[in-house]
């Protein structure tokens, strides 16, 4: 949480960076990368949560010049990593599912993860998830270096995904009860 | 994927420069190209950015906003120095954004932060707090000394964490208290929201001093933001606080109904200053000096011995405070038709050395006291500034 990196997010006309933010090094191992041929990793947040499952959500950048595929992701903090997409189900409900194949951010383009849109699922979390912590998740690529992309925890209210019973649709095999609402603080004691 | 969905925060920042180079690529007139830069020039005010890092925290020396919302919190009975730690870097993050108008991460509202109109966000820390980080407090750091005149309510006194936020731009500081309110939930509960104005921006030229509700030009004795006196009254030296200071706020009711009563002689002699300009009544200008010592033919002393402005000030100039409150004005409470005031706030080394002489000195006698009367007390702790890369509180949680 006390790295100084770069914000990528802030150009020149607002020439300050903040904390808490992640450049991702990079280089696509056989083909002829140069040093500017990097990732950008912009606002990296996970939110905090005291169940078994909860999301990442940030900005990937595509500067490599080449198409990208992730082909993994993994994290200390949980068992396993899936990257969701959001769909509508046939009674017009936004469910989240597994993409299929994972994620492909084509040469120049960002890969934007977002409350309500696509992001990376972290489930089975072996510890609760505490705001102002740091993550560190690794994402690998069907080829080149994985990137390491350092993640702010965030106490994260609304969005609007269906952790809750919905989830369950896509194959989880958690207790409903265990995300959702559950990370309202109003009158908790979850810290 | 890419660019589906909301538009990226990083379209929000960019959008305005992208909009400006296709302007000239296209090959405007040059009458035009001249006209479009000087309202470039005049960019909205909703641009202006106050600096966030630094040795001090800003809000303090900052030429003050037209709207501040002041917020103080209960830690919850979890919340350990760990904890407090992870609270102030998130706090810091939220703050260090939103002031330069960018949007908090994960702020629900992007939109709401890009126009900071000189947003400022400033930290402080009660008794507890301290304890907490397992800190040593400075002896002033504790509820004030009652005095007679006062008449404190719990609802508007005390508190573990406090808050200013503060802009001229009062949706802007509404969507900053929103997004400190949701990040502080989880480590504090809130204990109370004070909203406090002065004269929107551009209503006078920078520089020109308030006024208050009784209409009285309210400001002009202060030291001035920029000089070696007010770092001498307002910075602390001390430990962790060092760069920091103190924050006194008292909500302080005004009688206007009563006030109504008062002729304009009697209201001017009440402080010792004129209504239309603010001047001593010893002066024309309003920042002539306060003489204190001169006397009308009969030999009485021009400012009377009760004025407010000859009561406020002492003959020893460490018993001297910066002075940066803000009027209220809010909706009627129990029957009554009136809910007026002014949330007095000074900054200063020491409270006890700066303040406390100064409240006794007006306990003890000063005109002013028959129309006015504080209601709510507290006293903060506001630590200093940091660096990019660091966070608020750092000296004492680290
Ligand atoms: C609602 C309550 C109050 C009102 C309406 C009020 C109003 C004023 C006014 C009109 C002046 C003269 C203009 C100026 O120099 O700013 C003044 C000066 C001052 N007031 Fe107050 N005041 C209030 C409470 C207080 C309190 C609680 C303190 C400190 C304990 C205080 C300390 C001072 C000081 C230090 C000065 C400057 C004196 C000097 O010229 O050296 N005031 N106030
Ligand atoms: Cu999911």
């Amino acid at each position: 949480m006390q790295k100084n990196i770069k914000n990528t997010r802030i150009n020149k006309l607002m020439a300050i960076s903040v904390t808490g933010l992640a450049l991702g090094g990079f280089a696509l191992a056989g083909c002829s990368a140069t040093a500017e041929e990097e990732l950008t990793v912009t606002d990296p947040w996970v939110r905090s949560e005291a169940g078994d499952m909860t999301a990442m959500f940030g900005e990937i950048e595509n500067t490599t010049g080449s198409d990208l595929l992730i082909d993994s992701i993994e994290t200390e903090v949980a068992d396993t990593v899936e990257m969701h997409e959001m769909v509508e189900d046939d009674s017009g409900n936004m469910i989240m599912q597994e993409i299929e194949g994972g994620f492909t951010i084509p040469a120049g383009e960002t890969l934007v993860l977002e409350p309500g849109g696509d992001h990376f699922m972290f489930m089975g979390l072996h510890d609760e998830l505490l705001a102002g912590d740091t993550v560190t998740v690794t994402v690998h690529f069907d080829e080149g270096e994985p990137l390491t992309i350092e993640a702010t925890v965030k106490d994260f209210p609304g969005g609007n995904e269906p952790y809750g019973d919905e989830h369950d649709e896509h194959g989880g095999d958690h207790d409903s009860d265990e995300h959702g609402d559950d990370h309202d603080h109003d009158d908790s004691g979850d810290h | 994927m890419a660019e589906s969905g909301s538009p990226s925060r990083r379209q929000f920042l960019l959008g305005g420069a992208a909009a400006a180079t296709a302007g000239v690529a296209i090959g405007i007139g040059a009458d035009r190209a001249v006209l479009a830069a000087q309202s470039a020039a005049e960019a909205p005010h909703g641009e202006t950015v106050e600096p966030f890092f630094g040795a001090h925290q800003a809000g303090i020396a900052t030429d003050a906003q037209a709207y501040a919302t002041l917020l103080a919190f209960d830690l919850r009975e979890e919340t350990d120095k760990a904890a407090l730690r992870r609270m102030m870097s998130i706090l810091t993050d939220d703050a260090a954004r939103l002031t330069q108008g960018i949007p908090a991460l994960a702020d629900s509202e992007p939109e709401l932060a890009l126009h900071p109109a000189r947003l400022t966000i400033t930290f402080g820390f009660g008794p507890e707090f301290v304890t907490r980080a397992e800190g040593s407090a400075p002896a002033w750091l504790a509820p004030l000394p009652s005095f007679r005149i006062d008449a404190l309510q719990e609802e508007y006194s005390h508190g573990d964490f406090f808050v200013q936020v503060a802009s001229d731009d009062p949706t802007t500081a509404a969507h900053a208290v929103r997004m400190i309110v949701k990040d502080t939930r989880g480590f504090a509960a809130p204990r109370w929201q004070q909203r406090g104005f002065r004269h929107s921006h551009g209503t006078f030229k920078p520089g020109v001093t308030m006024r208050n509700l009784f209409g009285q030009v309210d400001g002009t004795g202060n030291t001035v933001p920029g000089t070696d006196d007010f770092d001498y009254v307002v910075w602390s030296n001390d430990g962790w606080l060092a760069g920091g200071t103190s924050l006194v706020l008292r909500r302080i009711r005004m009688d206007l109904d009563t006030w109504d009563h008062v002729g304009r002689s009697d209201r001017e002699l009440s402080v010792g200053r004129r209504l239309d300009n603010g001047a001593p009544l010893t002066g024309e200008e309003e920042h002539d000096a306060l003489d204190l010592s001169a006397t009308d033919a009969g030999g009485r002393p021009v400012i009377p011995p009760y004025a407010h402005a000859r009561r406020a000030r002492s003959d020893d100039p460490r018993e001297r405070i910066f002075r940066r409150g803000y009027n209220y004005d809010d909706p009627p409470e129990g029957g009554g038709d009136e809910n007026s005031g002014q949330l007095f706030m000074s900054f200063q080394a020491d409270v006890d050395a700066q303040f406390v002489p100064l409240q006794r000195r007006l306990e003890e006698l000063d005109l002013l006291n028959l129309w006015t009367t504080p209601i709510g007390s507290s006293v903060f702790a506001i630590p200093p500034g940091c660096q990019e890369g660091g966070y608020v509180g750092e000296t004492l949680l680290e």
